[in-house]
């Protein structure tokens, strides 16, 4: 009896830290659960829009801007400019295979998001099958013995983004769908204990 | 007795154009590079000349560093060093 006079109160103490950070976290665990589709769409279409402004930016005098979206893309991007779009004789902030790449990804995600999340996913050679266009376009461009053009760019980058969505995304879906998720206090109350801890709750 | 060597600086030419970021950064490198050996440069605006522009508007920057050797497009530090000897 008084090893359980002794647990009792620490008992209390945890589980009344514990529920306020376990409460955040499911609320954010709950938000990513539903929102996953629609922050990825967000991201990809902010990284297209990015891409696509530098060159208006510059056009409309806002270079030091312009600049720095241009610097920030290169973490995605090689940016050669033999292989980039011009717009108003400014070169956009991806090249040619990277932009076909996020813009497919970010229609593909918007389809995506638009269905419900109910989208049907493709198979794994299926999958192969869209990637390997731009595998073969990229490896034999990157040894040099042969050079691509901006139609070859574009259609097998665009190749590459939905086939990557297609397979992709339903399947995380189907994962989380299968996934239960956790409730909300995991910790068991001993039969003996049950009464008194709602008393002191 | 001090010996001074006279050696004629490296000719440097710069395809450049306005409003072209990657050619702002090859320019900083360029500076750089001037800290550490001394080279002669000319900068050509590509706009300037309808003939250059045609050649140069989908490549700037480009570097011709001495007769021989071009540097183009996302131009690396390193390269840019190799080309003057200094790596």
């Amino acid at each position: 009896m008084a090893v359980q006079q002794q647990i009792q109160p620490s008992y209390t103490q945890y589980t009344g830290r514990r529920s306020k950070l376990s409460t955040l976290g499911y609320r954010i665990g709950e938000f990513i659960y539903e929102y996953w589709a629609t922050m990825l769409t967000v991201a990809l279409g902010l990284l297209v829009l990015a891409a696509i402004s530098v060159p208006f930016l510059s056009y409309l005098g806002l270079d030091w801007l312009s600049k720095q979206i241009f610097y920030a893309l290169h973490t995605v991007c090689a940016q050669i400019p033999a292989h980039s779009f011009y717009v108003f004789g400014h070169q956009l902030g991806m090249c040619a295979r990277n932009l076909s790449i996020y813009s497919s990804m970010f229609v593909g995600c918007l389809i995506f998001v638009l269905s419900g999340k109910r989208m049907k996913g493709i198979p794994w050679w299926f999958w192969l099958l869209l990637i390997l266009p731009m595998a073969i376009d990229g490896t034999t461009q990157m040894f040099g013995w042969r050079e691509s053009t901006w139609e070859l760019r574009v259609i097998t980058g665009v190749l590459f983004g939905l086939g990557n969505v297609w397979f992709a995304l339903p399947l995380v879906q189907k994962t989380l769908l299968e996934t239960p998720m956790q409730p909300r206090i995991s910790i068991p109350l001993p039969p003996q204990q049950a009464d008194t801890s709602t008393e002191t709750a | 007795m001090n010996k001074t060597k006279e050696t004629t600086p490296v000719q440097v030419t710069f395809y450049t154009k306005a409003g072209c970021h990657l050619c702002d950064e090859a320019r900083d490198m360029l500076d750089d590079i001037a800290a550490l050996t001394s080279y002669e440069l000319t900068e050509i605006d590509i706009r300037a000349n309808p003939k250059i522009f045609e050649q140069y508007r989908y490549r700037i920057p480009v570097i011709f560093v001495g007769p021989d050797t071009i540097l183009e497009g996302r131009i690396e530090f390193r390269e840019l060093a190799k080309a003057f000897h200094l790596r």
